[in-house]
């Protein structure tokens, strides 16, 4: 065989070129590839997905257009996948005409297939890696960083135990105090500092509650309690305490309200206390509301959902301040209008509390009219 | 009942999930194993939108870190896109905002669904961490390991193409 025909059958058994007209009828075909004689009267476009997806594009071709090519079509006909790199062409010798050539191009693409592949599996085994490594680099600092915050909650406890007992002391010894002092002055002025002392206690222990809410260190234990005989006791503690106001504490719970409840009664009486607390330190007059009602209660289930408010007829908190009541540290600027006692830390606590334990807290306020506080508490039943 | 051939491409990164959201959607299977797409692979299906049946040709176009790696002639005569990306992947979305600007130059009258897939890989909360990292917010999140809003996802184009 001479070069000519090696070359001759080497591309003749690669290509097969198909001429068709502007409505895909079938002009003439070489047959080599793909067998379309049976088709002649049927347009090239119904019988061909690819070509009907182009037609409008394919019949707008003009011949100065050049070549419009598609490399890498992939095929599957007789049960066998291809690849081929298709070609159109506007006839030179007949503009009505439109030349289709196909290359058979599987063998070369084969290669390249596998070769793309190992590629795109690869970057994503990399990406993959990274992210991992990514991981592992942000757990050793996220480690780091506990660590640090460890030892800063281990040496605020103990510094707050160390300062407590000379302020006790303090305490202490202002109280023996009283009774060498005769002199009304004097008597006054022990009892401020004894008052000031016990509040700097309240203030390191609120301290310590916090750091210990926000290290995850705080445990609920559920014991059985009767609600009534809990919140008096809370109640009396205003009555016979120091700070002893005038303003009366009123409780009302529902006659639905279940008395008999499961649940950590320790924390139920702080986050009350606390919310009381607050509401008569910001009432100057008027009274103190502490309503329960219950709000769900299923009894297969044994357990109950209330809901408690505290309602003050204090001087209230102002739009802008409402957003920012519990976050720590945060006295509203009406706060200055009464006696400064604790850093803001209280109401930090009851949210903290309420919300570990699966409840929900918030506020209502117009100035100068009162406050309301509430939140939920769900509590398994006894 | 009036019928109309449309042809709408599948692009975006590779690996992405373009050819199992077809294989999904047309033949109701999911391939597990990844075999990448080397150029561009047709399939059709009938898409039925109350009173037009959209007779679409799709074309599964292989997965390109870019568009601007995309044959050009590809996107000749398309009515419509649907633009995927691996939610599970960033590198996959990194670039998503360029893509589409690209796309929308080069087809400026079709309308492009963007696709956030494999949803299925991701619990509640990376998910939402993972929306809040997106350059543009995706039409749907879809799985098509478990089939998720695939078909809503065809049926929006077809609606949006007639
Ligand atoms: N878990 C999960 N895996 C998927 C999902 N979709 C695709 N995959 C997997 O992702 C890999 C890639 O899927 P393909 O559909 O081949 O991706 P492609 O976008 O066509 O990729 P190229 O053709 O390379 O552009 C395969 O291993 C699929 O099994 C999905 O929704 N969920
Ligand atoms: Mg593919």
């Amino acid at each position: 065989m001479s070069i000519q025909d090696y070359k001759k059958t080497y591309f003749y058994n690669k290509a097969q070129i198909v001429l068709f007209n502007e409505n895909g009828i079938l002009i003439d075909t070489c047959n080599t590839l793909i067998n379309m004689v049976g088709d002649k009267k049927q347009s090239v476009f119904d019988n061909f997905p690819f070509l009907e997806g182009i037609k409008a594009g394919l019949q707008k071709l003009s011949y100065e257009d050049g070549d419009l090519y598609f490399p890498r079509v992939e095929v599957s006909f007789q049960n066998k996948d291809w690849v081929f790199d298709f070609t159109f062409r506007r006839s030179k010798d007949d503009l009505s005409t439109i030349v289709w050539m196909i290359q058979d191009l599987t063998d070369q693409y084969m290669y390249l297939l596998t070769v793309q592949q190992e590629r795109n599996e690869s970057i994503i085994k990399r990406q993959l890696l990274e992210a991992r490594h990514h991981s592992i680099v942000l757990q050793k600092e996220i480690e780091h960083l506990n660590k640090i915050h460890q030892i800063r909650i281990d040496y605020l406890d103990k510094v707050s135990h160390d300062i407590k007992i000379p302020i006790r002391e303090i305490s202490g010894m202002s109280f023996l105090l009283k009774e060498y002092v005769k002199e009304e002055k004097g008597k006054e002025y022990l009892e401020n500092l004894s008052g000031a002392a016990q509040n700097l206690v309240g203030m390191i222990e609120q301290m310590m509650e916090i750091s210990q809410i926000h290290s995850g260190q705080i445990q609920f234990r559920e014991t059985a309690f009767i609600l009534h005989e809990l919140i008096n006791i809370v109640v009396n503690t205003f009555k016979y305490s120091s700070k002893k106001s005038d303003i009366p504490v009123k409780v009302n719970i529902d006659t639905e309200v279940p008395v008999y409840l499961m649940g950590d009664k320790v924390r139920l009486s702080q986050i009350l206390y606390n919310l009381i607390n607050n509401a008569l330190k910001f009432t100057l007059e008027g009274s103190i509301k502490l309503n329960v009602h219950l709000k769900q209660k299923k009894l297969e289930e044994k357990n109950c959902t209330l809901h408690f408010h505290v309602i003050d007829t204090g001087v209230g908190i102002e739009q802008q301040d409402l957003l920012y009541v519990f976050a720590p540290y945060h006295q509203t600027k009406l706060s200055k209008k009464v006696p400064n006692e604790g850093i803001g830390l209280g109401l930090t606590i009851v949210k903290e509390l309420v919300e570990l334990q699966g409840g929900t807290i918030g506020v209502n306020s117009t100035p100068g009219e009162g406050s309301e506080f509430y939140f939920t508490m769900n509590f398994k039943l006894q | 009942m009036k019928s109309i051939s449309k042809k709408i491409i599948l692009t975006g990164s590779f690996c992405v999930g373009k050819t199992s959201l077809i294989s999904r959607f047309v033949y109701q299977r999911f391939p597990f194993n990844y075999q990448t797409t080397l150029g561009v692979r047709i399939d059709k299906k009938l898409v039925e939108t109350g009173d037009v049946n959209v007779n679409m040709i799709i074309w599964d176009i292989g997965g390109e870190q870019t568009q601007a790696r995309v044959p050009e002639s590809y996107y000749l005569g398309s009515s419509g896109v649907i633009y995927v990306f691996d939610l599970s992947r960033p590198s996959s979305f990194y670039n998503m905002a360029n893509d589409v600007e690209f796309i929308r130059k080069k087809l400026p009258k079709s309308p492009i669904i963007i696709v956030g897939n494999k949803v299925d890989l991701l619990d509640e909360r990376t998910l939402e961490e993972v929306k809040s990292i997106l350059p543009i917010e995706p039409d749907f999140y879809t799985s098509a390991r478990v089939g998720n809003n695939v078909e809503d996802v065809f049926l929006k184009l077809a609606q949006a193409m007639i």
